[in-house]
């Protein structure tokens, strides 16, 4: 740009827009110096958190506030052939997992145990609190939680 | 994450690029290799979107999605605008110097702050796990779908949430799920860092040819340290990659406006039609950007609005496929019930909904300093004369702000706040946001070269 005469800032209306031009390119400049420092540092933060995390943690991610259990959703993937159908039974008074985990925690399976496909009248049902006696007595449990038995699996015998 | 998925998503954006490059060559031709190393940006995105939507076109159509079809149709697009491009006796580029001046010492500056906050972003994205609840709830398990059953499964497509949504997005996971091996959701985060990359190079290329290094470079950077822009680059959802789309569709149609180089309009024609199948506001950001480039351009009607015309045109006819697809199959429309043209249909959430919408472009805690700088940028404009842009960019973001008041207004489920579960207005509303930050230097460029390059106060 070079150095100006004062007149030529001061003109009007040209001058008025030229320092406007600079003063908003200084705002902008300020606005970047004062947030860059912190930026850089929440991004070094996220990736050492990120990096810091166990398998499992990093692969459930969102799940990890509704599952409840980590362990039942690798189970469920090991157990359920995926050509076969599971449903997620959740019992009204379940209380483990957080407040999501009632009404969300069938999406959850349903993203994390594709190809398999849930189904109401499905041969699998992974149940959190649930009453498995209402599926009859040929159902068999395959697998239960170590903690308190709240979140299993079974298949219904065909 | 692991070498082989890495080295897939290389594969793939290099055939992004290629198509890009080559369609560009085809449209505009290459002068020389800087000019290519700068628009190189643009030409990625360019082929991201046109590879994106002929997979989806094809999907919708019944093709199978696999391997072959990732690979085949980039490759094909590459080699086929190559030979366009001979056949048009496009030269090859040429090579070029780079003058030593004080903008070439801000460019490299501000390419190297932004190359620090790039790899910052990098770090934080190679092992993020997948937090971003659409993400997990709809857009991967659509991908998801696609990459093991090959096609829209019907079962899931029509029981997901947002089933109404456009699939360019769950394509381009599939397609890097395919080239990576496996359905990693973690290195997945990668290929959407690549996105905001490419999309950052685009938008500086592109403004570059109009903004000097001194203006354009602070905005470059404010759109990276913004809260709610440059730190979502990595999320694995559509909010911003229909945000790039729409804001460089909104440059070109501006540039093609000013220099009626038709290969603007082309390539905007292309990031439109992304636009319509990718997001059902992407019909809305369409039209409204066409809305506003028929206002700016009214006082040159007889030579723009046709082409405008034929850009609706083409842009519809894009978007028909994926609607006929899923009112098949008995999905609900993408409209508010009763099609929110009604005015007296709940008035007592016209103002709230409208002053939501205010509120959230207003909002320094997501976008900074944006929106201030931008309105001061619109006021300079117009002092300097530099009517066009003013009426263009100005309009452009009040009738964006206008779309995001009706959406809430029109829709009573949802609720009259700023939190994301109840309100996607903060969302939606990024599309004005970095619409502002990136006409903002170029605002700021014109009125100063109406009053100082020109030595006067002249309309552009």
């Amino acid at each position: 740009m070079g150095m100006r005469r004062l007149s030529w800032w001061l003109e009007w209306p040209a001058g008025l827009v030229r320092v406007g031009v600079v003063f908003l390119v200084g705002v902008a400049v300020l606005a970047v110096v004062l947030r860059y420092p912190a930026v850089l540092r929440d991004l070094g933060r996220d990736a050492t958190r990120n990096s810091a995390l166990s398998y499992s943690d990093r692969e459930i991610a969102g799940g990890n506030g509704l599952v409840d259990d980590q362990i039942a959703l690798y189970a469920a993937r090991a157990l359920i052939p995926e050509e076969d159908r599971y449903h997620v039974a959740v019992g009204a008074d379940y209380e483990g997992g957080s407040d999501l985990t009632v009404p969300y925690v069938d999406s959850y399976y349903r993203y994390f145990l594709m190809p398999r496909r849930p189904a109401e009248d499905a041969s699998w049902i992974i149940c959190y609190g649930c009453d498995l006696e209402t599926y009859g007595s040929d159902i068999e449990v395959v697998w239960a939680s170590e903690s308190d038995n709240a979140v299993s699996i079974a298949r219904i015998r065909q | 994450m692991n070498v082989h998925a890495l080295t897939g998503l290389l594969i793939l954006n290099l055939l992004f690029l290629a198509s890009g490059l080559g369609l560009l060559w085809f449209l505009r031709g290459w002068d020389t290799w800087v000019e290519l190393g700068r628009l190189a940006g643009l030409a990625y995105v360019v082929g991201v979107v046109t590879v994106g939507s002929l997979w989806t076109l094809l999907l919708i159509a019944g093709v199978p999605f696999s391997l072959a079809v990732v690979l085949g149709v980039p490759a094909a697009a590459t080699v086929g605008s190559v030979l366009m491009a001979r056949r048009r006796g496009r030269d090859r580029p040429r090579g070029d110097s780079i003058a030593a001046r004080t903008s070439l010492i801000v460019t490299a500056v501000g390419i190297s702050a932004v190359g620090v906050l790039i790899e910052g972003l990098f770090r934080t994205a190679r092992l993020s796990g997948l937090y971003w609840w659409d993400a997990w709830s709809f857009w991967i398990p659509k991908a998801k779908a696609i990459y093991f059953f090959g096609n829209h499964d019907q079962e899931f497509f029509t029981t997901l949430p947002g089933s109404s949504y456009p699939p360019l997005v769950p394509v381009l996971d599939v397609a890097a799920f395919h080239v990576m091996g496996s359905p990693d959701v973690v290195t997945l985060h990668v290929q959407y860092w690549l996105f905001g990359v490419g999309f950052v190079w685009a938008l500086a290329g592109i403004l570059a040819e109009r903004v000097p290094a001194w203006i354009l470079w602070p905005f470059v950077l404010l759109l990276l340290v913004a809260p709610r822009i440059g730190r979502r680059f990595h999320i694995t959802e559509a909010d911003l990659l229909l945000d790039y789309f729409f804001v460089l569709a909104a440059v070109l149609v501006a540039y093609w406006i000013l220099d009626r180089a038709r290969w603007r309009l082309m390539i905007a024609t292309l990031m439109l039609s992304g636009m319509v199948l990718t997001k059902r506001e992407g019909l809305l950001l369409a039209a409204v950007l066409v809305v506003a480039a028929l206002i700016a351009s009214a006082r040159q009607w007889r030579l723009v609005w046709p082409s405008l015309g034929v850009v609706a045109v083409v842009v519809g006819a894009v978007a028909v496929p994926w609607r006929i697809w899923y009112v098949g199959h008995g999905i609900g429309g993408e409209a508010p019930t009763g099609g929110g043209l009604d005015p007296t249909a709940n008035t007592e959430r016209l103002w709230p909904s409208f002053r939501l919408a205010f509120d959230v472009l207003f909002s320094s805690n997501y976008w900074s300093v944006i929106i201030p700088l931008a309105l001061g940028a619109l006021i300079l404009a117009a002092l300097a004369r530099t009517y066009f842009l003013a009426v263009f960019f100005g309009a452009l973001v009040i009738l964006v702000t206008l779309g995001g008041g009706w959406i809430t207004w029109a829709i009573p489920e949802l609720e009259i706040t700023q939190d994301l579960g109840g309100n996607p207005i903060v969302r939606y509303m990024g599309a004005a946001a970095l619409l502002s930050c990136a006409a903002s230097p170029l605002l700021l460029a014109a009125a100063w070269s109406a009053v100082t390059v020109r030595g006067k106060v002249d309309p552009a």
